[in-house]
């Protein structure tokens, strides 16, 4: 499944495979560094777990983006520092520019499903119902944040997260999903062979 | 599996199987089953009968009619 890569193969890819969190992680990580956290026990554990994995398999010739995943659970820690810092943030100023993200982001999100309808026309209906899922959610922790409710934030940034999730996964990765009718086609072969094994 | 290299369908293959990665086949083999890309079949007919016995279904929307995976019986002829 793998392929030879640079070094730096790695480097790129996970922010890219931990999107879209990749923000909260840097934020953090900034945070832990802030507060010497990466000297107490729990930071040094965090990058016992990430560190030497990510460096082992960047020596390594063969590359593949599925590699990594054991190593990013380790990321979750400064992920969610990055989020309730974020929050934070965003609750304790005084005036919110939660209306206009919101046009901002709704004004993104329905670009995207004129270029997914344009770009993958076989199953625009399953993205650009991804995308609004995405848009409802996203308005909806806006606002939460309008309301500077940390809880409603936070449940409705996880429903997002989860529904976006769950419709990517059963709507829209099907159609990109080269692995189902090699499978069926191999289950035909057996079949076949069995077929051909009875009658000699 | 001929011209396949890694293909995924060979997880899935529950008899011995034998990969031929540059899609030529040995010439002290006769007949075999195999499973190839649809490119790969006009070639295959240079040097013997070629029968189709089915066709997977196509795969991600990436995929070109030539990568469609083939399950065939060819005969030397």
């Amino acid at each position: 499944m793998g392929s030879p890569q640079p070094w730096h193969f790695y480097l790129w890819t996970i922010p890219w495979i931990i999107l879209p969190w990749t923000p909260l992680v840097i934020l953090g990580a900034v945070e832990m560094y802030r507060r010497r956290l990466f000297s107490q026990p729990i930071g040094r554990f965090l990058i016992c777990w990430f560190v030497p994995g990510v460096l082992v398999m960047s020596l390594s010739a063969w590359k593949h983006f599925h590699y990594v995943i054991p190593m990013l659970p380790g990321l979750c820690v400064p992920a969610t520092l990055g989020m309730l810092s974020w929050i934070k943030y965003v609750n304790e100023q005084a005036k919110p520019r939660n209306l206009v993200v919101a046009v901002i982001f709704a004004i993104a999100c329905v670009a995207g499903m004129v270029f997914t309808h344009h770009r993958w026309p076989d199953a625009s209906d399953t993205m650009v119902l991804t995308i609004a899922v995405l848009l409802i959610g996203g308005l909806l922790v806006l606002y939460q944040a309008h309301r500077r409710s940390t809880i409603g934030q936070l449940a409705s940034i996880f429903a997002t997260a989860w529904s976006v999730a769950v419709c990517a996964d059963y709507f829209v990765l099907p159609h990109f999903d080269g692995y189902r009718p090699s499978a069926e086609l191999a289950q035909r072969a057996n079949a076949e062979a069995n077929r051909m094994k009875r009658s000699i | 599996m001929i011209g396949l290299d890694e293909a995924h369908a060979a997880y899935y293959l529950r008899f011995p199987m034998k990969r031929l990665d540059d899609g030529k086949i040995p010439d002290n083999v006769h007949d075999l089953i195999g499973l190839a890309p649809q490119s790969l079949i006009e070639s295959l007919k240079q040097s013997g009968t070629v029968d189709v016995i089915t066709t997977s279904q196509r795969g991600g929307r990436s995929e070109h009619d030539a990568d469609q995976l083939v399950l065939l019986r060819w005969k030397h002829l």
